[in-house]
């Protein structure tokens, strides 16, 4: 869709305090400074990225490809602007659309429709624009009169048919996507493919952080597998599998 | 640090001169709770209302006070008050509440204090039907000087965003905070001449809480030019302190500190 979408990604580097009761906990700091007995306990730090370079051009399909806790989704967050990282920089040219997390900013006792305009909002589209699209995402959840009813009364099906609808709706140059959403009956989930694929085939740059490796066969031209934090091998999707599949084999 | 401070106040103006978002989210999330009940937040001026008149007559009974004179102070001054102590204990609470969203999509953290504010000054206004109300019970003329609230109340919510945005950081970061802040709000509430007026007081040593109290002060830039009272320059110039230092603060953490919120949560 535009050809000017470019992510580059230098030398990034994300720690996590991991914050427990003890250091969330004013007091502790309080008596540990006043009682000088020890040192206030070191905060637990994650590193959940190390050092990790990329430069992803317009037309690559990027695949994260790694185990359980190996910082994919800490990655896709970072590409999404979520978290900003404690060393280094990330220069993302091109409107993100991150399908992750779909049901954020739902409210389950607002109606379908008004949910359909605080996700909008929540993800940053325009009043009017939400308006003006409005009719057309009912039309895809195929969900009918029952738009005006309140989201609590949807089954779950329905539920993820509505959320898919108004996640997808937006364009972006940039598809991050947590794993491919599947949503609903066997009918509607044919549906929804064929619409991500529509969103993943006009998008610039897509990474897929997934452990399918047939849908990251079908849908990527490119691949890195993360281990700890740490790029561990990038390049072609079949090196960088077999890579992945020998350290799983060789785990389990 | 120049340039940090400068970057956070721009991100912060690109929200406020867009309500598009947090306007809008507020007034839904008003008409929210307009659902399954008839009045919706009218329930709270309801409750307003009721405290005001059992509460007033009471105080004003014991205390000896003219009726008249105490009430309109006492119901204006907890209105007031409400508007306060919800806004920053809210505000507290604004970033671990809205963690789930904020590790889901980008936006400026900025967005869901300002929404919060909003939701909670569309709830003062309903409350102001007490004020309306008193106005027509009372005898009293309108005034010019009552236009004086309206920079009296930018004061305020200068003082509610940086303080929500302080205090919401320092929640995040340290959860036993927000547990302080409600015990806390509740001894301001006593030391605040809103249950007992500056009258009774002047002379003992009790009068010197009214001047130190910020809370006093932002209160009556409120609620003295709503009940057509007089407002002296000191007030004014305290008032306008006040916010300086709390938007001041409020910044000063947003620059530092608005790229760590998300690791928190």
């Amino acid at each position: 869709m535009s050809p000017a979408a470019h992510i580059v990604l230098r030398n990034v580097s994300v720690t996590f305090p991991v914050l427990s009761f003890r250091d969330r906990s004013l007091r502790s700091r309080f008596v540990s400074e006043v009682t000088r007995r020890r040192k206030a306990a070191v905060p637990h730090i994650i590193s959940a990225l190390n050092d990790v370079s990329l430069d992803i051009r317009a037309g690559d399909r990027l695949a994260i490809i790694g185990g359980n806790g190996a910082g994919k989704t800490t990655l896709l967050r970072v590409l999404a602007g979520i978290y900003h990282p404690t060393a280094g920089s990330v220069d993302v040219l091109g409107r993100c659309l991150s399908l992750f997390d779909l049901s954020a900013g739902i409210d389950e006792e607002a109606t379908g429709y008004e949910n359909i305009m605080r996700r909008g909002l929540v993800i940053g589209a325009r009043r009017a624009e939400i308006d003006a699209r409005r009719a057309e995402i009912a039309e895809f959840t195929e969900l009918g009169d029952r738009l005006d009813l309140p989201l609590r009364t949807y089954s779950s099906g329905m539920m993820l048919r509505l959320i898919f609808a108004v996640a997808t709706a937006v364009e972006g140059e940039i598809v991050l996507l947590d794993e491919w959403i599947g949503v609903g009956d066997q009918q509607f989930r044919k549906k929804a493919r064929q619409r991500l694929d529509e969103i993943v085939a006009r998008a610039g740059i897509l990474v897929l952080a997934s452990h399918d490796v047939d849908l990251i066969r079908n849908t990527c031209n490119r691949a890195i597998l993360l281990q700890e934090g740490r790029i561990a091998a990038a390049g072609a999707i079949e090196d960088v599998l077999q890579r992945y599949l020998a350290g799983t084999g060789a785990a389990g | 640090m120049g340039s940090r401070i400068q970057l956070a106040v721009n991100e912060i103006l690109a929200q406020v001169t867009r309500p598009d978002r947090w306007g809008t989210l507020a007034l839904m999330d008003i008409s929210l709770r307009y659902r399954r009940t008839v009045i919706g937040p009218l329930w709270i001026t309801l409750t307003l209302a009721a405290t005001i008149a059992s509460v007033g007559t009471v105080y004003a009974t014991l205390f000896k006070q003219n009726i008249a004179g105490f009430l309109p102070l006492f119901a204006v001054g907890l209105i007031v008050w409400t508007l306060i102590a919800t806004t920053l204990q809210e505000g507290s609470g604004i970033f671990v509440a809205s963690g789930h969203l904020i590790k889901a999509v980008p936006a400026p953290l900025i967005v869901h204090v300002l929404q919060m504010i909003a939701r909670n000054v569309l709830i003062f206004a309903h409350h102001l039907v007490i004020v309306v109300l008193l106005y027509v019970v009372m005898p009293w003329p309108l005034h010019w000087d009552m236009l004086l609230a309206v920079p009296g109340f930018a004061i305020l919510l200068a003082v509610l965003l940086g303080g929500s945005v302080a205090l919401g950081m320092l929640c995040a970061r340290f959860r036993d905070i927000g547990s302080a802040i409600v015990s806390g709000l509740q001894f301001i509430f006593f030391l605040t001449p809103i249950i007992w007026t500056e009258d009774a007081v002047r002379g003992t040593a009790f009068h010197w809480l009214i001047r130190a109290n910020p809370f006093a002060t932002l209160l009556d830039l409120v609620r003295r030019p709503l009940l057509s009272l007089p407002t002296d320059a000191e007030q004014w110039l305290l008032g306008v302190f006040y916010a300086a230092v709390a938007c001041a603060i409020g910044l000063g953490c947003y620059a530092r500190y608005r790229h760590r919120v998300a690791y928190w949560l």
